[in-house]
């Protein structure tokens, strides 16, 4: 009976894929609110921008065990499985290469005094060439479940938590006039995105995981909208000062 | 007198009970501390669902509420957060409530406060005559409300599409950087808003 038990914690606790697939069936959108205040000045230059590394995410979301414990009383029983999960591009859509080239243009039209657009040639006067270097954001999911015999009856129980997410992003951007860099700088930004409320319980586990999910979402979103507001505002003082 | 069950340990009785009760106990002090950060991610939203659950608990709720309503007029998040007390009520009304909701509202007609008007636009929504609500929503007290107004108006957009499911989190992102646009130079007002922009990411499961 016990073995049995045992096989079932095992099954139950240890087997990602289920895990998986709550952070994977339904992507969530990467948006963010533009709350920069625009402004209003000559946007007669025209930077034409370039990204490089089209797939800056991994294509899936990895959930690395990241070791596990257990407390097997036979009476009381706890057994914890612990995973570390990087946001994948299967996790969110569209497409962050996407994603970031319409941001920044958006961006530039609220808070750009340059017109930017997407590059067409050698020949354009700027050229914005905008290297993603690093885009990870991790977050920890660890999975439990327990059982506890007393007397005539027995009762178990399993959960699911969750930790903040972390993005890292490292951009580096370079901006040329006629084929001289005239700017160049590289954005490392380490993001952590609270959780909505402190005070609130997920119902089940299932739900817990697409709060996770949106976390790890929500985290990217918000690093790239920083790092964009201080990409156009670096540009508008090198074009400013020319 | 006889004993009724003499057979009974009661020490050892007592001995079994304990003992559960200090199980149970453990295993829950064990998975609270497990998880300090556990089930901590969502929003406000199930939290106001559970609370109009037990508003209908009570017969009088209904008027209750709208009482208690006044308290936050003119009308501030406080309200807002009562008026969605009262939205997400009218959607658990069967239809004899309805009809004490609606003769209770044509009691109060004559009444020109604003917790009438709009427990009558929430009531309005909830029978999905959106346009009614419109309509009466654009006479609300416009002296008295600033942000908060437009505010609410999405708020009830969103309420009413999340109900219907024809806005996707993108379409109900655009109605709220549309409100932002509108308030970009108040800081109080963009605050508001983000906050209950992300709120969006996470109300949807709830439905």
């Amino acid at each position: 009976m016990l073995t049995i038990s045992l096989g079932l914690v095992a099954a139950s606790c240890f087997s990602s894929k289920e895990v998986k697939a709550s952070f994977t069936l339904n992507p969530e959108s990467l948006r963010y609110l533009y709350d920069s205040n625009p402004i209003d000045c000559n946007r007669d230059k025209v930077v034409y921008f370039e990204l490089f590394d089209s797939i800056p995410l991994n294509n899936y979301t990895p959930f690395n065990k990241k070791g596990w414990g257990a407390i097997p009383l036979v009476a009381f029983n706890l057994f914890w499985q612990n995973y570390e999960v990087v946001m994948g591009q299967d996790m969110a859509f569209p497409n962050y290469h996407q994603f970031f080239s319409e941001s920044i243009i958006t961006e530039s039209q609220r808070t750009g005094c340059f017109t930017l657009k997407e590059k067409q040639s050698e020949h354009d006067t700027y050229i914005l060439k905008l290297m993603i270097d690093k885009c990870e954001t991790k977050s920890k999911l660890t999975s439990t479940f327990g059982f506890m015999v007393g007397g005539y009856t027995a009762s178990s129980g399993d959960g699911h938590t969750g930790k903040p997410s972390n993005t890292e992003l490292i951009v580096n951007a370079e901006l040329l006039q006629n084929g001289v860099t005239i700017f160049e700088k590289e954005y490392n930004l380490i993001h952590h995105q609270p959780f909505l409320s402190k005070t609130y319980q997920a119902p089940n586990a299932r739900n817990t995981d697409i709060d996770l999910k949106h976390n790890m979402v929500e985290s990217l979103s918000f690093a790239t909208k920083n790092i964009i507001e201080n990409i156009i505002l670096d540009i508008n003082n090198t074009l400013t000062s020319l | 007198m006889e004993r009724l069950s003499p057979d009974i340990n009661y020490t050892a009785f007592l001995y079994t009970k304990i003992k559960s009760g200090i199980y149970i106990l453990c295993l829950a002090l064990l998975i609270t501390s497990c998880g300090p950060n556990a089930y901590d991610i969502s929003g406000g939203q199930h939290y106001e669902f559970e609370l109009d659950y037990k508003l209908l608990q009570d017969s009088t709720f209904i008027e209750k509420s709208i009482k208690n309503s006044t308290k936050y007029i003119p009308i501030s998040n406080s309200s807002i957060n009562q008026s969605h007390l009262l939205y997400n009520a009218f959607l658990m009304l069967n239809k004899t409530q309805r009809k004490k909701l609606k003769n209770y509202l044509e009691e109060q007609k004559d009444t020109t406060s604003c917790d009438y008007k709009l427990a009558l636009m929430y009531y309005n929504v909830a029978k999905h005559e959106f346009q009614n609500a419109n309509n009466l929503y654009s006479n609300l007290c416009k002296e008295s409300i600033r942000f908060s107004e437009e505010l609410i108006y999405a708020d009830l957009q969103f309420e009413l599409a999340l109900y219907q499911g024809n806005l996707n989190y993108n379409q109900q992102l655009a109605l709220y950087q549309d409100l932002i646009d509108k308030h970009i130079h108040d800081e109080l007002a963009k605050t508001i808003i983000k906050s209950r922009a992300r709120r969006l990411r996470y109300i949807n499961r709830n439905f």
